[in-house]
């Protein structure tokens, strides 16, 4: 399914990448940790899994890779960030919505709201 | 953070270093500067916590780097495939599928029309044979004109049609040769004895 030139369903580290950059523009590290925050530590991205996920996301144009506009980041960290395109900014609600249809049909369908 | 409290740090960054070598050429090019100044960032955290957290975090990298690897080959590849057929897409369009089918549709005839001769028998002249061939010949053909007619390409349908014509013709030709007559009611009475 493709909604507003993104593909859906999003996955989950791809939902939370984007819910992640939702807040501001972070660097990889900072993305890293914001997954596993997010998630409550049920998802703990490697480095390589995370940034195979940015590249797809960046030709998918949901972010794109700027220079960091203000504070320095820590030493030794890389110096450009990750910012959320006009479509990335839509993504995550568009799963919300995606997800709520989904959740309105089981309760339509077993009749109950305690789903 | 200090990465010399920690020698184990050093050779799991080298080691990582090491495996973006693997990486396609547009990644590496990318994004490996990056990624092995995450991988040191974290690796370098993992290690104040301790031993055992360093290695989990080395573990976790080195059973998620085969998949991201093949992943990115595969969807590399796919790129490369999208450029050299710009119409492979999940949706083909009509004329990218029929173009891709005319070789097959030219070579069929033409290797019965180039074999020909007069009385000439194909190896396998059962009747199973001939209508398979008279089935695959009316399908292609079928398949053929609704796609063309689907892009309105309703001058390509003559010569296609003529084209499978004289095959399936030569076709008959062969069958009434090697009976000695080319009536068309021998042929058929031939056909369903």
């Amino acid at each position: 399914m493709q909604v507003d030139s993104f593909p859906m369903p999003l996955s989950e580290s791809t939902y939370f990448i984007l819910l992640s950059l939702a807040s501001g523009p972070k660097h990889g590290y900072a993305v890293l940790k914001d997954t596993s925050e997010l998630s409550a530590g049920r998802i703990s991205l490697s480095v390589s899994t995370l940034y195979t996920a940015l590249g797809r996301l960046q030709e998918q144009q949901l972010i794109e890779r700027v220079e960091p506009l203000a504070e320095e980041p820590a030493p030794g960290l890389p110096r450009k960030v990750y910012r959320l395109t006009r479509p990335g900014q839509k993504a995550p609600d568009a799963e919300v919505q995606r997800l709520k249809k989904l959740l309105s049909a089981y309760r339509q369908q077993l009749g109950t709201e305690s789903a | 953070m200090n990465i010399r409290l920690h020698p184990w740090v050093k050779l799991i960054v080298r080691l990582f270093k090491l495996s973006l070598q693997f990486y396609p050429h547009m990644l590496r090019q990318n994004y490996a500067a990056e990624m092995q100044a995450v991988f040191r960032f974290k690796a370098e955290e993992a290690a104040l916590k301790g031993s055992r957290s360093l290695f989990t975090l080395a573990y976790c990298e080195a059973r998620d780097l085969p998949i991201a690897i093949i992943s990115e080959y595969y969807h590399a590849m796919r790129g490369h495939m999208k450029i050299i057929f710009p119409f492979t897409s999940d949706q083909t369009p009509w004329q990218a599928a029929l173009l891709s089918l005319l070789p097959f549709l030219i070579a069929g005839p033409l290797r019965i029309i180039i074999s020909y001769q007069p009385g000439w028998r194909s190896a396998d002249s059962s009747f199973n044979y001939f209508w398979f061939l008279l089935f695959s010949f009316l399908l292609v053909l079928a398949g053929f004109g609704i796609g063309i007619l689907k892009n309105s390409r309703a001058g390509l349908i003559p010569i296609l049609f003529s084209w499978h014509s004289a095959s399936i013709s030569l076709l008959f030709t062969q069958i009434s040769s090697s009976n000695g007559t080319s009536d068309w009611s021998t042929i058929f009475s031939y056909i369903s004895c």
